[in-house]
């Protein structure tokens, strides 16, 4: 019993003790929610198709999005203080691959309202600006966490657009 | 010899000349300085609401009502300005040189199939009665448009 006790503690320890190194989903998980400024807008609602990842500088990630016709949204990023360059985000047409929008256009807001009049597939592309650590070629390269790694978050907000009139 | 002379004489040219620049550009850079100030205290007024932050919400209605850009300093007008309107697949910049509001930038806000969601007024400079031009502290803000 007491074998037991002792086996299960050591597990508990052991389980503990790989959750703190699992970097990317201990750390990232639900940063969107709790770093990405929300809508002041009460009709806007999450879109469960919002993410969160770990990034280094220079890196660039796509997700997909399906936006429905007759709908807004909005599109908000948030990224960790560890980037200094602003992050880009881009949104594709996933069936032609035209960008459709670029924040570095706009002076790179951080957030991006639009309505959809017909159904589209989009991607989100996010990209870290700044010099890649896989760039250099070593045999025994590492890469920083606390300046060259950090969480960034993609929130999309929805609402159906208001009609105006009766 | 000759020849030495003659380039003595053009080395000595160059080298006033470069001189001659020097001397003058603090006055230059002076003159340009002295036509264009900063403002903290004058803001961009859009529609009726004074633009003291870089995001401000208003109506679309609202804001095109006076149909120009104005300042909250009597004497003191917009001189010129960039607006940029965003949407999926399209996007537009224009800068206006002048406070009124172009007819193509009214049309563009009030068109309900596109239904932009902001615009961007940027690089706003004023200019006063004494014809000095003038940059407020905040000379970019973005107007997101509320539903009614």
């Amino acid at each position: 019993m007491r074998y037991l006790f002792l086996l299960l503690i050591a597990g508990y320890a052991l389980v503990g003790h790989t959750q703190t190194h699992d970097y990317s989903k201990s750390r990232c998980f639900d940063f969107h929610k709790q770093n990405c400024d929300k809508s002041t807008n009460k009709y806007y609602q999450y879109n469960s198709e919002s993410r969160s990842g770990l990034f280094h500088k220079g890196q660039r990630s796509r997700t997909v999005i399906e936006a429905y016709n007759g709908r807004d949204y909005r599109i908000s990023i948030c990224h960790d203080d560890v980037f200094n360059k602003p992050v880009v985000f881009r949104i594709i047409d996933k069936m032609g691959g035209e960008v459709l929008y670029d924040n570095s256009q706009d002076n790179y807001a951080k957030d991006f309202e639009f309505t959809v009049t017909t159904s589209i597939e989009l991607f989100i592309e996010i990209e870290v600006q700044g010099e890649s650590p896989l760039v250099e070629k070593r045999s025994k390269m590492l890469i920083r966490r606390d300046n060259e790694v950090g969480c960034v978050g993609v929130l999309i907000e929805y609402m159906v657009t208001p009609r105006k009139g009766f | 010899m000759e020849k030495i002379i003659q380039l003595l004489y053009l080395q000595w040219k160059s080298y006033l000349s470069v001189l001659l620049i020097f001397s003058f550009m603090p006055a230059i850079n002076g003159n340009c300085q002295t036509n264009t100030k900063i403002n903290e205290e004058t803001f961009l007024v859009v529609g009726n609401k004074v633009a003291d932050s870089s995001v401000i919400s208003i109506l679309k209605t609202e804001f095109t009502k006076t149909g120009k850009l104005r300042t909250n300093k009597p004497g003191m007008s917009v001189k010129q300005f960039t607006y940029s309107m965003f949407t999926l697949g399209k996007n537009i910049r224009n800068t206006v040189y002048d406070s009124m509001m172009p007819k193509q930038m009214k049309e563009l806000v009030h068109d309900e199939k596109v239904n932009y969601r902001f615009v961007n007024i940027e690089g706003v400079t004023f200019i006063n009665s004494n014809n000095e031009t003038i940059i407020p502290l905040i000379d970019t803000v973005k107007v997101k448009f509320l539903y009614p």
